[in-house]
């Protein structure tokens, strides 16, 4: 039986075990009472900005569904930085107490998002230590993905690094079918799209994907593990290390 | 207008699905020397043992081809020469 002082906090257990953002989900009750008040939900439209290069970052970002895209502007070109999905939180910047980046971060995958504003999430964290302590080890482990990022982009062929991309879009979505376009996946691997559209019939020759206008489908992820070798796995196995639960739901 | 940008590789064609935005057939072949440039110079692939055996064969919506174009057009011809 549930006693009336006991409501408060009793709604707000209920509402961590709805959610679906691994960093919320596997905060303490009480760490997760504190940032509760504070949590705005909002949708992620497929390239919504979520903050542009040397703007103020309003809020951090934790996406319950889809994926964030952080992004290098040129004057090249934008290319693909890192990505987080639900395992994750967007703007560690903020994190780290800088309220501004030389990056952009656009959605890349729509979904749903929880956010907590940049006052509000300073004060939390001056609050709870372990708190901070968990955002702090996910920058952690998302340092890790950017530094894997720069090695498969240094020694790792077209065909990899699409091999790794679609796995690490894989692990951050619910499904198999992932509808992108050669465009967008050029922008992302920051390579011109003919040496995407080869690389995407090369991988399908290898029944790793199938490829329609528009989609590509995983089908056998094993493969496509193969075929990224050691430019794939080191950051996830990271990741599983510090949280000792997989980076890919279900997984 | 959209063009789009197949690869003829060892007598294969890799047809481009998706294509280019362009404003109109001048600009096809400027688009066609910068994108063979950065793949030539910064796409390692499994698939194209070397960029210089492809050749550009755009095509417009029609189908019809407005550009033949060898990569070897982005290393200019003084390079090869004797002087």
């Amino acid at each position: 039986m549930l006693l009336p002082q006991q409501g408060g906090e009793s709604m707000a257990q209920l509402q961590q075990s709805v959610i679906r953002n691994r960093l919320l989900a596997s905060l303490s009750p009480d760490d997760f009472a504190l940032v509760q008040p504070h949590l705005e939900t909002v949708t992620l439209e497929l390239r919504q900005h979520l903050f542009r290069a040397d703007q103020k970052i309003s809020h951090v970002t934790f996406p319950e569904r889809g994926i964030a895209s952080i992004v290098a502007d040129t004057a090249e070109g934008r290319f693909e930085v890192g990505m987080v999905g639900s395992e994750g939180v967007v703007g560690t910047a903020l994190v780290l107490g800088i309220d501004r980046t030389p990056h952009t971060c656009m959605v890349q995958a729509e979904g749903e998002a929880l956010r907590i504003g940049a006052g509000e999430l300073q004060a939390v964290m001056e609050q709870s230590p372990t708190l901070r302590a968990l955002l702090l080890r996910f920058v952690h482990t998302f340092i890790v993905q950017v530094s894997q990022t720069a090695y498969a982009n240094a020694g790792y062929s077209v065909e990899e690094r699409l091999a790794r991309w679609l796995l690490m879009t894989h692990d951050r979505l619910d499904h198999d079918d992932m509808p992108i376009t050669h465009e967008f996946m050029s922008i992302m691997l920051g390579s011109r799209r003919p040496g995407v559209t080869i690389a995407v019939q090369t991988l399908e020759g290898t029944g790793a994907i199938r490829a329609t206008r528009g989609n590509i489908t995983l089908r056998d992820r094993q493969k496509l593990e193969q075929i990224a070798g050691q430019s794939y796995g080191f950051a996830e196995k990271e990741y599983s290390n510090v949280f000792q639960f997989p980076i890919k739901r279900g997984g | 207008m959209r063009y789009f940008m197949n690869i003829r590789y060892r007598g294969r064609l890799i047809s481009d699905p998706e294509g280019d935005e362009l404003s109109n057939e001048e600009a096809v072949h400027g688009h066609a020397l910068a994108t063979a440039r950065d793949l030539v110079f910064g796409a390692r692939m499994e698939t194209i043992r070397s960029w210089f055996d492809c050749s550009f064969e755009i095509t417009d919506e029609g189908g019809r081809t407005v550009l033949v174009m060898p990569f070897d057009e982005v290393v200019p011809a003084s390079q090869f020469g004797s002087a």
